[in-house]
């Protein structure tokens, strides 16, 4: 690492270190001096604004399956492949026969049969919604201000918290415990095969226990109420192992230290406790409790450590704001907190 | 921390834990080479269809390399080099809005409208690596791997996208 850089055009990866956080206190003096730092600075805080369209990996995935469900069940069935752009490519995956795919048709046509089958016998005309619903891909999502308890194949249980989204295969739940979550849920999981939550910030796997899994944005945080709770990085490089009364976060990828449970999850007993959340976080549950949008002005740094209830907004917000010296006034949809 | 156990693409939890781990970051990629958002989402499925097709020829170390070489090349067939456009989502309140200066969000949205124009100049290869880094919080060597380079000359180019960038703006 260089000490002494002088301007930008001699040291042609000095912002890229400026930016990692890879500069010694030397080097920053200088480019703080430099003349487009000021510029540079306000550049990136403007890019903070911007954000990328939404996409959801499990909704992204649920298309996935059924393209390659539909494209396996073409090739089965001796159609022509006509998805493929190149001949070479089409070639490519006609010829292609890995058990897998086989296994995948032969279950698929079975079920298609079945499907045939029951529609004629019961008088049912949505072929489509049979299959669908036979077993294939289950999905369950709550609205703001929503808390649904569901019951898994085996008798496991999930109570998801608002606007979070759970989906599973009852099909494949024998061999595979395995559920994809977006947003908060607590998890009772019967003893039995590895129990696996897959979040997009990271993976949570379990034999037998209870445990909370908040995963929004970039953050996802795993508390083990009970027996002992296994977290994997999202990109599978890092693992940490969660006893009764500990929790970790992954933030942006990377794991935390492990700490003592800071809260037992109360959420789906009516109220939201925090210990030293950020305010951000705070509000953030109180939209999606009650499907309002909550205008704030400049919230900082400060932190909040106590509870809100779920059944009255203006209790709710009376609860946090008091303590934390905000005034604030509901207005329909909309509360706005100064 | 232990390096978990590596597993063939072909087995299906393993293809589904790999498209959990990668399919925003390619999604993002062709975002920034200028796909729109639907196009973006529709060729990173187009990708991981051609993973499963290729699942037995690919070393699962070797995925996210693979990954955003097929949607770079389905990228490349699909459009025709023309004028890059990418259109950001605006925070609907931006941090400091009620610092008591009432022409902040005015001043806030014209930058940003700049600086979406001016990130939509810079040299293609730039322009990834910068949002890979701001937008996706990749390291550069994590960014690296993606895009089978070095870590140096990921940070010549985040370096030489600033540099750029503060150019484009003052004539934006």
């Amino acid at each position: 690492m260089e000490n002494l850089p002088v301007n930008d055009d001699n040291d042609d990866t000095l912002l890229a270190r400026w930016l990692a956080g890879e500069l010694t206190p030397e080097a920053l003096d200088a480019l703080r001096n430099l003349e487009g730092y000021p510029e540079y600075v306000e550049m990136l805080d403007a890019l903070e604004g911007l954000s990328l369209p939404d996409f959801s990996p499990t909704l992204a995935w649920q298309k996935l399956a059924s393209q390659l469900a539909v494209r396996q069940s073409a090739v089965g069935s001796g159609q022509e492949e006509t998805v493929e752009a190149t001949p070479e490519a089409a070639q490519t995956e006609a010829g292609k026969s890995t058990p897998i795919i086989a296994e995948i048709r032969n279950r698929k046509s079975e079920m298609r049969w079945l499907a045939i089958a029951a529609a004629v016998l019961l008088g049912v005309v949505g072929i489509w919604w049979f299959t669908g619903g036979m077993g294939e891909d289950q999905s369950i999502a709550t609205k703001a201000g929503e808390q649904r308890e569901v019951k898994l194949p085996d008798g496991s249980e999930a109570t998801l918290n608002a606007l979070s989204s759970l989906d599973f295969s009852p099909k494949t739940w024998g061999d595979d415990r395995y559920v994809l979550l977006e947003g908060e849920a607590f998890f009772k999981a019967k003893k039995g095969k590895t129990f696996t939550v897959r979040t997009e910030q990271g993976t949570v796997q379990v034999v037998g226990t209870m445990f909370n899994v908040y995963a929004r944005d970039e953050e996802l945080e795993v508390k083990c109420t009970e027996g002992r709770v296994q977290v994997i990085n999202p990109e599978s490089t890092e693992r940490v192992l969660l006893k009764k009364g500990e929790q970790v976060t992954v933030l942006n990828g990377r794991m935390q230290d492990r700490l003592g449970l800071n809260f037992y999850p109360a959420w789906f007993k009516g109220e939201s406790a925090f210990r030293s959340a950020p305010l951000e976080r705070v509000f953030g549950e109180m939209e999606r409790q009650y499907g309002v949008l909550v205008l704030t002005d400049s919230l900082g740094e400060r932190t909040f450590s106590g509870k809100f209830v779920h059944q009255d907004l203006k209790k709710a917000l009376k609860m946090v704001c008091d303590p934390m010296r905000l005034k604030y006034e509901v207005r329909g949809d909309t509360v706005r907190v100064f | 921390m232990e390096p978990l156990p590596q597993k063939n693409i072909c087995h299906e939890p393993t293809y589904r834990e790999l498209f959990y781990a990668h399919a925003r970051h390619v999604r993002n990629f062709l975002f920034y080479k200028g796909a729109s958002a639907t196009e973006a989402e529709d060729l990173a499925q187009e990708t991981f269809l051609r993973l499963w097709r290729d699942c037995a020829k690919v070393p699962v170390e070797k995925v996210k390399g693979y990954l955003f070489a097929v949607a770079g090349n389905l990228f490349l067939d699909e459009k025709k080099h023309g004028q890059v456009v990418l259109r950001f989502q605006r925070q609907a309140q931006p941090a400091e809005a009620a610092d008591g200066n009432p022409h902040f969000d005015l001043e806030t949205r014209e930058l940003q409208d700049r600086l979406e124009k001016a990130i939509a100049q810079l040299p293609e290869n730039q322009r990834i690596v910068f949002l890979m880094n701001r937008m996706d919080k990749m390291t550069y060597a994590q960014i690296a791997e993606h895009l089978d380079l070095s870590v140096k000359a990921i940070e010549k180019r985040m370096h030489q996208a600033l540099v750029e960038l503060r150019q484009i703006l003052r004539n934006i």
